[in-house]
């Protein structure tokens, strides 16, 4: 992959998944560029985990395309996939695997070599404090452990583009710091940070580009300042969000 | 910037099934009894303590699976050998006339020496030597009735008609009046498969019944009792499905993995099919065939549990993935149940050979009992090579179609929705009402299979060892 300066890793036009006469996500159009801290912000049931399950090939799109790197996520999820780094929502993994050879998996999946899988970890597992846990099995994590060994493992084939999801979810305020500063420092090394949120000064801190999906669609698109001179007058996202979330069927923003 | 490198489909199979044996291999290992005790706060190798806010889970679980797994194989090999020894006693008996009454092989020898005792008291002149030479004979042939109908355990009164029954027919018919009973032999040996063509074919069809009672053992055991899979909010595979490998090779890893990493074959049924080709007479190479025989029956429901799971994902809601594995786990117990309530309860092994006697000789070319033809003793080589390429397309086809059929399954995605909308937002309502009235189906099927409604109650009655049998002595009080 050659990023290239303002070129789009992600596009996504006219993206649509519908369920019968329900429309979880409705002609969604975004696009994100190389580099770029994207947050996708949203309420409960606004279609931001169906948008990126879609990205990962995981669900099927009923009509528009998602593409990152120029690559379909559908029909060449394989190789979007080695492009990716996934953090879910809800990490699973399989139950009594310890926390070493979980990583160990990830990264042999990825087709790297166990010593090259151990230098990538070491200094991740110590900034998330995962290194003392390497030997105990997953089935005893908490939800906020099972987010950060998800996060290491997300991260070993060293992705051009991070997709995570409601990555602070469970974390404690240590873990929430020093995932920041992972995000900072990935977006800083030329990566492309893609993350679902319902923090809004998470977004505010972090992010370069912000979308507002409610109720399947599209309300909000821009940087922070973008939106704020657009929609409020220089109010805060927060303030921003409610306006925009809360009168979503309507399509305001586009 | 980006340093995955692509693998091969053998190489993601390999990892997802070393990363599940690893698996079974650390539930293994974490059940311990005892561990060494570490001062507080230090570890071995002086690194700091590790967390310990959320406890470990109870490790006593595991090592109380261990104790089960080991008593489960000992019971493998043992309720094999007491199924094989009571069917092939069951199949010998079906050649002998329903006319004659079976007693044991002493006491048909006894009434033969009784017979020719009492022809020649003729041969005494004074009456009462005669009277008192025939008084014993009569003696010696009431003890051996009477031991006869005591060890068949009959209550009080069904004893007394028993014994009547046994001096009637030998009043009336002599010594030609019985016939021998098949005594199961101690231990299963070459002999144990009947070597007459007609016990020969009953005892191969009655084995291929229970088989088909392993089947569903094994499917719905490896879906419900060895798999918390479909009843997770989140299904294992979409881990899975995270990687850069190819759905094909996911699938094949599964297939993989239900095949050949389940620990329900290998404990149960492994023994079994050892067992049986040991009563064909194979001796030592019973070992190799049985595990040859076990990989072909693995994965033929390895593909089926593959394929079962990806639909059942698919296409039921949470909920009713909950209450399938729910289902699952009842239908696999009741079918291990039934295999050993068939080798426990004479009426069951009895039920069942009658079934196979009756059942036509074509069935016996079914995927499930193919491996049985091998194993039979008058087989002719045509019909084992008929057998052995069958197998091998069976073999061929079913995980071929399994993974096709997943693949085209999940071809609009994985998954329909994902999380707590799983199975509710569904666009395939045809499908969905395709699957129930088959399942309805296949529930009144199942029900029309459970046939003679007199049979089956005296099964669980037997199943615990007990002879107090109500059909055993209604059968034999109707002739007196």
């Amino acid at each position: 992959m050659s990023p290239s300066p303002n070129s789009s890793l992600v596009e996504i036009q006219g993206l649509t998944k519908s369920y019968g006469s329900f429309e979880a996500v409705k002609d969604l159009n975004l696009t994100v560029s190389y580099g770029q801290i994207f947050a996708l912000l949203g309420p409960n049931g606004a279609g931001k985990t169906t948008t990126i399950r879609m990205l990962m090939g995981i669900l099927a799109p009923s009509a528009g395309s998602a593409k990152i790197d120029g690559l379909d996520c559908f029909q060449d999820r394989v190789e979007v996939k080695r492009r990716v780094g996934y953090l879910p929502d809800e990490p699973i993994f399989h139950d009594h695997l310890r926390e070493s050879e979980i990583i160990r998996f990830s990264g042999e999946m990825h087709g790297l070599q166990r010593e090259e899988i151990e230098t990538r970890t070491r200094a991740l597992l110590q900034q998330l404090e995962l290194t003392d846990a390497l030997e105990e099995f997953a089935v005893n994590y908490s939800r906020g452990m099972k987010k950060k060994l998800a996060l290491v493992c997300a991260m070993l084939h060293d992705p051009a583009l991070l997709i995570l999801d409601e990555p602070t979810n469970g974390l404690d305020p240590f873990a929430t710091r020093a995932l920041h500063e992972i995000i900072r420092a990935n977006a800083a090394a030329g990566k492309t940070i893609f993350f679902s949120t319902h923090l809004l000064d998470q977004a505010e801190k972090l992010c370069t580009q912000i979308a507002i999906m409610a109720k399947g669609r599209l309300a909000a698109h821009g940087t922070l300042a973008e939106l704020r001179e657009r929609l409020t007058g220089g109010s805060s996202l927060e303030e921003i969000f409610f306006s925009v979330a809360g009168d979503s069927a309507s399509g305001i923003g586009q | 910037m980006n340093s995955s490198r692509p693998i091969s489909a053998a190489r993601t199979v390999w990892l997802i099934a070393g990363l599940a044996l690893r698996r079974q291999l650390n539930l293994f290992q974490s059940a311990r009894f005892s561990r060494k005790k570490q001062p507080p706060g230090v570890l071995p190798h002086g690194s700091p303590a590790p967390r310990s806010a959320t406890p470990a889970k109870s490790r006593g679980r595991s090592a109380l699976s261990i104790f089960v797994m080991l008593f489960m194989a000992f019971n493998g090999f043992n309720i094999g050998a007491r199924g094989l020894l009571s069917l092939s006693a069951a199949s010998s008996q079906v050649t002998v006339s329903p006319d004659k009454i079976p007693v044991s092989a002493s006491t048909i020898t006894g009434l033969v020496r009784a017979e020719k005792a009492f022809q020649r008291a003729g041969e005494f002149y004074d009456p009462v030597k005669r009277d008192e030479y025939v008084g014993q004979w009569n003696r010696y042939v009431d003890e051996l009735l009477a031991w006869e109908a005591g060890r068949e355990r009959l209550s009080e009164e069904d004893e007394k008609a028993r014994l009547q029954q046994l001096h009637d027919v030998f009043n009336r018919e002599g010594s030609a009046g019985f016939a021998p009973r098949a005594e199961a032999a101690f231990c299963v040996s070459s002999d144990t498969w009947p070597r007459e063509p007609r016990p020969n074919s009953v005892f191969l069809r009655s084995l291929s019944l229970i088989v088909l009672l392993w089947m569903p053992f094994i499917i719905f055991g490896s879906l419900g009792l060895n798999n918390k899979n479909p009843g997770e909010v989140e299904w294992n595979f979409e881990w899975l499905y995270t990687f850069p490998a190819s759905a094909r090779a996911l699938f094949a890893s599964k297939l993989f993995v239900y095949s050949f990493l389940n620990p329900l074959v290998w404990v149960f049924f492994l023994p079994y099919l050892i067992l049986i080709f040991v009563s064909s007479g194979f001796g030592y190479t019973a070992i190799p065939l049985g595990l040859a025989a076990m990989v072909y029956f693995s994965i033929l429901a390895g593909a089926l549990c593959t394929i079962l799971e990806v639909a059942l994902r698919k296409f039921l809601s949470l909920n009713q993935l909950k209450n399938i594995q729910a289902l699952f786990t009842v239908l696999g117990t009741v079918s291990l149940l039934l295999i050993y309530a068939s080798s426990i309860s004479k009426p069951l092994g009895d039920f069942i050979v009658a079934r196979a006697a009756a059942m036509p000789g074509f069935l016996i070319w079914n995927p499930f009992s193919l491996p049985l033809i091998l194993g039979l003793p008058s087989a002719s080589p045509s019909q084992v090579f008929l057998a052995a390429d069958a197998m091998l397309f069976i073999i061929l086809a079913f995980p071929s179609l399994a993974l096709v059929g997943s693949e085209w399954l999940t071809r609009d995605g994985l998954v329909k929705a994902g999380g707590p909308y799983q199975g509710t937002r569904r666009t395939y309502w045809k499908t969905i009402s395709c699957l129930r009235i088959y399942l309805v189906w296949i529930a009144g099927t199942t029900a029309r299979l459970f046939p003679t409604p007199r049979s089956l109650p005296s099964a669980p009655a037997s199943f615990g060892g007990s002879s107090i049998c109500p059909l055993q002595s209604k059968s034999r009080s109707r002739r007196q």
